[in-house]
């Protein structure tokens, strides 16, 4: 609607897709959860199932703007938008999610990883989409979500975003899953593949944290500067974030050895 | 020249039949068409809050909804808030702690607050800034606004705080 105002997207024929039932609808279904793309984020984060099976992605989509924005932006839009700072998309990478696209030449679900080509760009092509679909992270992990902005309200847009997902080994002494995603530090929002495997298998602590969030900042990071931060300053931000959702992760195992 | 729509919908409480330009923001028709003139059209981007209404319950910013879309809703604006003529809660707190200066962002912090109080009706401080952080005030400093609400929320819970 913004960019409409401003002239910078002219259309002839707008189809109002946001009252078909499927688009509007929270559902679990074998472990997964579906989120019609037409479900408002404000929606998704008051929702009681996601809040208990999907909580940090109802705590990212309670900072996604203003109670008004909440009230109109979907999931489906913020993801479409393909902003590389959108709130939704360091969670759901995260999590593993999936989107289902319909189209002409029929239907076809692309992981959430291969959905995103640039800022404002996806691989839809004359294609709408229907649904995300997100499937239960194991029950022994802790996830976090962290969000920098320019005022103390977190609803502003993001100049750093970090979702975290640790899971540590039986024994709770060595990390064996972890997986980082970064937002407003790319041209998309980006898994930290480098930060991620500097932490698999490695004892859960104060040095695999600090070359983690380092690799996070060095290597999996491609900040710009623009009006809001210097790329600098993202960089520095991201170590730090990284890091502090580390420490905070491991404060929420039971029995972890402590950072 | 654009192309227009039939919807019916329900306007603090009154139902109306109206054709709308199919390119109209719900914020046009409140103010252009019906004369509510108490929304404001601040920003015309979503950030400031002025032309917040609730539809069906939910607050939103009208500049960015498209008349038709509420074809079927119920809208409820401040003028909606002081029916028969006796101001609402909100309203009377607002002008008891000092929180309208000029006037502008009243409306739409308290069509804010009201759906705050809707859903929560004991929030806590920091549940009332996060809930009028799409609210811009130039004005007041926001202090005396978020004393008014609280004290709002009182009354509504049937205690009597002036």
């Amino acid at each position: 609607m913004v960019k409409m105002k401003e002239g910078k997207l002219r259309y002839g024929v707008l189809v109002d897709i946001k009252r078909i039932p499927e688009m509007g609808s929270i559902r679990p279904e074998n472990g997964v959860i579906r989120l019609g793309a037409a479900v408002t984020s404000r929606a998704i984060a008051r929702s009681p199932l996601v809040r208990e099976r999907l909580p940090l992605l109802s705590r990212a989509l309670g900072l996604l703007g203003s109670m008004q924005i909440g009230n109109r932006a979907t999931i489906g839009g913020n993801l479409c938008n393909a902003s590389p700072a959108a709130d939704s998309a360091p969670p759901l990478l995260v999590l593993g999610a999936s989107v289902k696209l319909i189209g002409a030449r029929g239907e076809r679900k692309v992981p959430l990883e291969n959905f995103f080509l640039g800022p404002g760009k996806t691989v839809m092509d004359r294609e709408m989409l229907t649904e995300v679909q997100v499937p239960s992270p194991p029950s022994q992990g802790r996830a976090v979500f962290y969000k920098l902005g320019l005022r103390a309200a977190p609803e502003d847009i993001a100049l750093v975003s970090v979702a975290l997902f640790g899971v540590p080994d039986a024994g709770g002494k060595n990390w064996q899953d972890l997986r980082i995603a970064l937002g407003a530090l790319a041209p998309t929002a980006i898994r930290a593949l480098h930060a991620e495997e500097a932490l698999r298998g490695q004892p859960i602590g104060r040095k695999s944290a600090e070359d983690a969030s380092r690799l996070a900042a060095e290597k999996d990071s491609d900040p710009i500067t623009d009006i809001r931060a210097s790329a600098k300053y993202r960089r520095a931000m991201v170590e730090l974030l990284v890091r502090r959702a580390l420490e905070q992760v491991t404060r929420e195992i039971p029995g972890a050895s402590k950072l | 020249m654009s192309e227009f729509g039939k919807i019916r919908a329900t306007i603090n409480g009154q139902t109306y039949d109206l054709s709308v330009a199919l390119n109209e923001t719900l914020l046009e028709l409140l103010r252009y068409r019906l004369a509510l003139t108490g929304t404001k059209s601040g920003c015309e981007t979503g950030d400031c809050g002025a032309c917040t209404v609730l539809v069906s319950g939910k607050a939103v910013n009208s500049c960015l909804v498209l008349a038709v879309e509420i074809d079927g809703a119920s809208v409820t604006t401040i003028e909606g808030l002081s029916a028969g003529g006796e101001l609402h809660p909100l309203q009377q707190a607002f002008i008891d702690h000092g929180a309208v200066q000029c006037g502008f962002c009243a409306p739409g912090i308290i069509m804010a607050a009201k759906s705050l109080l809707d859903e929560e009706p004991r929030p806590s401080e920091e549940e009332i800034r996060t809930a009028i952080a799409g609210n811009l005030c130039r004005c007041t400093g926001y202090l005396s606004i978020v004393k008014a609400i609280a004290a709002a929320a009182e009354v509504l819970r049937g205690g009597d705080k002036r």
